[in-house]
């Protein structure tokens, strides 16, 4: 294994490792734009030159590997002063635009112009204009006079998605970014190419100009859309969640999510429902917790022939969740039936999207145990008249034909975050906070348990589905001992075989395989 | 007549209680002289126990200007720690100023332009007038003499205007920059300066006149609120408060910066440490600053009064609209404030008060971790209680007004 020194640091890498990733290893900070993890290496900017000993000019870090006995210099003399004028060239023409650049706070000129130029333009020409504002499609939109030609979105579509929409036009610096004649940049990830370039060039219209982001505080926490779950940051500001951007997870995205994940985040903001309603002469009325709670309890004890409550545990709600509901079920409701439900299935692709549009489908059957039933067994459970009160988790139902028959049950009671249909027929709806709004933990397709993060204050007068099985539970006569989200995830590691061994410190930001369950493959289309 | 209960700290000492012989009794009683009193200047409470007029013992109570100086300059940037030194010593905020931003650039460890030091040295000089113009008028006019405070106000608001004609306040100035100045001086400053300064001599001569040789002046002030070396170096007092004992400590002299090493002023020090001699001391200071502005003129050239850094220095405006370069430095200065290694440095100047002190310690970011402003009037007043015990009340009305407690500098 080849051992060079960088800065004076030994370091010992495998072969074929770049000197910039050996730098990285050390803690050695060199600046890049072209360069990215997941995709080819242009060595176009020149920011990351470095000057290496015996070697006759400075050489790019991103793509030369390391050879053995190398001696690396990354801050000397040369290099500063290369990394100042790399910087002037980059920022000869960059139109002075930060006060309307979504980037600004964010962008990597900014960050090492401070770091390595920090002096004034020498530009006495007139600056080299391009075409601003152009709509590339799928809410992407190019402003080519920032652009600095890194090639970061080219390659992107190229490599990832396997198509190529954008390529470099003219030359030299009248050098421009578009689109190939007659082409769009297609839905589905074109949103990444916001994310991986380095400077304002490309901006989602989803975003432009709604948030400055150092208002942004960012949570880390997984994506709801589907049973992926992708990585993500939540970023909110006093309660709103303005964006989505995914983070590093190797196993399940790597650095990516797709558009409709990254643009779900608009659910968190709209047709909420934000108090518990109970139902009067036929109308549901806002009421405060007690009396709702109340309500549900008295619906769910309706006593009639001892028929069993049905609960529709939801793959939308966290492990925690369903599991209060489980035990709030046993220990509290006699014969209970358990069923899992969620939203309708959606079309997965070959990267990232996989056909089950809940989170947590496999979290909710594996606290639910054996013999839980699915949409089809609630069905015909209940055309059948076999249940006296139904307790619905999350207002969500795969079928028009399930929805309708839960519609007709007369003991409905239904914990949501949204004012959905079925909330709407329920007896007492109870509201419930969404995903970003508490701590819990997600089960992937794959078995991955990952965690979720409070970022935003729960809504209104909404809370985590957990607490209101507690309280709800209060009500039937058991006090459950559950103070937050870990207390719940560790009886649930005493009690659920796949959880066995686990605790809420030991899933880190990226996840832990439960017990049964193997290393998985890599989404396709990753290089 | 049950006599009111004295807070547990005081030490009633004597006490006679009423006799045949001698119907009224002797007892000691406790007066609030605070926080809102006349002489009282700023907010500050003086408790004292008085027999009859003697005060038998004191206690004084600050901390009713603290405005949490220190610990709200966490939470901004470098630069707008500033504006919070303003209003320390609100007579002679320049001072303030001056003495914050050496300690940050010592710091990071940039050297300002010459022509910024000697602007820093003119401004300090300038306050430090103003500053005892203040001290010397209040204090005559406490003991009766309110025509040499009008005199002495009148000097002063010639020294303000003048302070507005340069940065457009007389108070909130914020005059300094970290790494330079927030402007150069107008054009024909200095010859305006000078005649001001004439004009100033004219009054503080008559302020001599009326107050020097004025026998009830000296009556109230010589022998009164006086301190021995010993007592002046335990209490870690400076400025024109120790020298009146005869020490000659001076910061400017004795740890020069700027560039006090290259003009030629005296230290007027006293000899017997009472109020008298301070009186004296800050009039003769008074000219003193004046000898020392006259050689600043003098020996200043024209020049650049920033460091050539925009990581430090905001750009100019027609580079922050017209270039992408000034744009970014303007950007990154005013959002993530400037890059301060990590690491400690304390900063001192000689106030009007005496030696005014900023630690400042850094963690490399672009918000102090700490400042620490050490005010020189918060030492003296540790040793009030001791100088006016003793005395009468109508003496603590002197020896405050020469302590110049000024409760912005004192309680932050």
């Amino acid at each position: 294994m080849p051992t060079l020194r960088i800065d004076g640091q030994t370091i010992e890498v495998p072969p074929g490792t770049t000197i910039l990733q050996a730098a990285k290893k050390l803690g050695r900070k060199i600046p890049y734009f072209c360069y990215h993890e997941k995709l080819s290496t242009p060595a176009n900017c020149r920011q990351c030159l470095v000057e290496v000993a015996k070697a006759p000019k400075l050489l790019p870090s991103c793509y030369t590997p390391v050879a053995d006995g190398m001696e690396v210099f990354t801050a000397s003399e040369k290099v500063r002063d290369f990394q100042r004028r790399n910087m002037e060239l980059l920022l000869l023409n960059h139109p002075v635009d930060c006060p309307i650049c979504d980037q600004a706070g964010e962008c990597k000129l900014q960050d090492y112009y401070k770091a390595y130029d920090f002096k004034p333009s020498r530009l006495n020409v007139r600056p080299v204009h391009k075409p601003k504002v152009i709509r590339l499609g799928a809410k992407v939109v190019l402003d080519a006079e920032r652009c600095i030609l890194c090639t970061r979105c080219i390659r992107f579509f190229e490599e990832v998605v396997g198509i190529r929409p954008l390529g470099i036009f003219k030359r030299g610096d009248r050098s421009e970014l578009g689109l190939y004649p007659g082409k769009e940049l297609p839905h589905g990830y074109a949103r990444n190419v916001v994310d991986v370039c380095p400077v304002g060039a490309l901006t989602s219209e989803d975003f432009r100009f709604r948030k400055r982001v150092w208002f942004l505080e960012k949570t880390p926490s997984i994506c709801n859309g589907c049973a992926r779950g992708c990585n993500i940051v939540v970023e909110h500001h006093e309660g709103v969640v303005w964006r989505y951007k995914p983070r590093l997870n190797e196993a399940v995205n790597q650095v990516w999510i797709c558009d409709d994940g990254a643009y779900s985040y608009h659910e968190l903001n709209e047709g909420r429902l934000l108090a518990p309603r109970v139902r009067r002469d036929g109308a549901l009325v806002e009421v405060r917790w007690d009396e709702a709670l109340a309500a549900a309890a008295d619906a769910l004890r309706a006593a009639d022939g001892g028929r069993p409550v049905g609960i529709v545990l939801s793959a939308q709600a966290t492990c925690e969740a369903n599991w209060a509901f489980v035990r709030l079920g046993r220990e509290t409701l006699g014969d209970v039936h358990f069923y899992v439900a969620g939203r309708t299935d959606w079309e997965g692709d070959g990267l990232l999207k996989v056909s089950d549009r809940n989170p947590n489908t496999l979290g909710a059957r594996l606290v639910a145990g054996e013999g839980v039933g699915d949409a089809a067994t609630l069905l015909s459970d209940i055309d059948a008249g076999r249940l006296r009160a139904l307790l619905l988790v999350g207002g969500h139902l795969p079928a028009p034909a399930v929805e309708a028959a839960v519609g007709r049950v007369e003991n409905l009671v239904v914990t949501s975050t949204h004012e959905t249909p079925i909330a709407r027929r329920a007896r007492v709806a109870l509201a419930a906070c969404a995903f970003a709004e508490q701590d819990g933990t997600f089960v992937n397709f794959q078995g991955r348990v990952q965690r979720i993060r409070r970022g935003p204050a729960p809504q209104g007068r909404s809370g985590p589905e957990w607490k209101i099985a507690l309280r709800l539970a209060q009500k039937l006569g058991r006090d459950f001992s559950w103070t937050d989200a870990s207390a719940l995830f560790r009886e649930m590691a005493e009690n659920v075989p796949a959880f066995a061994g686990l605790a809420p410190e030991s899933i880190g930001d990226e996840g832990v395989l439960l017990k049964g369950y193997t290393a998985e493959p890599a989404p396709a289309g990753s290089v | 007549m049950e006599a009111p209960s004295a807070p547990a700290r005081l030490k009633l000492v004597e006490r006679r209680p009423a006799r045949e012989e001698d119907p009224l009794g002797a007892e000691h009683m406790v007066l609030q002289m605070g926080p809102a009193h006349p002489t009282m200047h700023g907010v500050v409470q003086l408790t004292v126990e008085i027999e009859g007029e003697t005060i038998r013992s004191a206690e004084v109570e600050i901390g009713y200007l603290h405005r949490a100086f220190e610990k709200m300059s966490e939470t901004v940037t470098w630069n707008q720690v500033l504006p919070y030194t303003d209003r320390m010593n609100y007579i002679s905020p320049l001072l303030n100023n001056v003495g914050y931003v050496l300690a940050v650039e010592k710091l990071i460890g940039i050297d300002v332009p010459p022509r910024c030091k000697w602007i820093r040295m003119l401004i300090g000089e300038m306050s430090r007038i103003t500053d005892h113009l203040t001290c010397i008028g209040a204090g005559a006019m406490e003991l009766g003499g309110f025509t040499p405070f009008l005199y002495a106000v009148k000097a002063r608001e010639y020294l303000m205007r003048h302070i507005e004609k340069l940065c457009g306040a007389r108070l909130t100035t914020s005059y300094t920059r970290i790494g330079g100045l927030m402007a150069d001086l107008p054009d024909g400053y200095g010859e305006e300066l000078l005649a001001i300064l004439e004009n100033v001599e004219k009054e503080v001569v008559a302020i001599d006149r009326l107050l020097t040789r004025n026998r009830i002046f000296m009556d109230r002030m010589v022998g009164v609120g006086t301190i021995t070396r010993e007592f002046a170096l335990q209490y870690g007092i400076t400025g024109p408060f120790l020298r009146s004992t005869g020490i000659d400590y001076d910061v400017r002299k004795d740890h020069p910066y700027l560039f006090y090493d290259e003009v030629d002023f005296d230290v007027p020090v006293g000899e017997r440490g009472d109020n008298y001699d301070r009186y004296l001391v800050r009039l003769e200071e008074i000219r003193q600053s004046r000898r020392i502005i006259e050689q600043v003129l003098a020996k200043m050239e024209p020049g650049p009064i920033n460091v050539d850094d925009w990581r430090y220095i905001l750009p100019p405006k027609k580079d922050v609209y017209n270039s992408i370069e000034g744009m970014i430095g303007h950007f990154k200065i005013i959002m993530e404030g400037i890059p301060v290694p990590p690491g400690e440095a304390y900063g001192y100047i000689e106030a009007a008060n005496g030696e005014l002190g900023y630690y400042v310690v850094s963690n490399g970011q672009g918000k102090p971790f700490r400042v620490r402003a050490r005010g020189p009037c918060f030492a003296i007043m540790q040793g009030l209680p001791k100088m006016i015990v003793g005395g009468m009340i109508a003496d603590i009305i002197p020896t405050f007004d020469s302590v110049n407690m000024i409760a912005g500098e004192m309680d932050r």
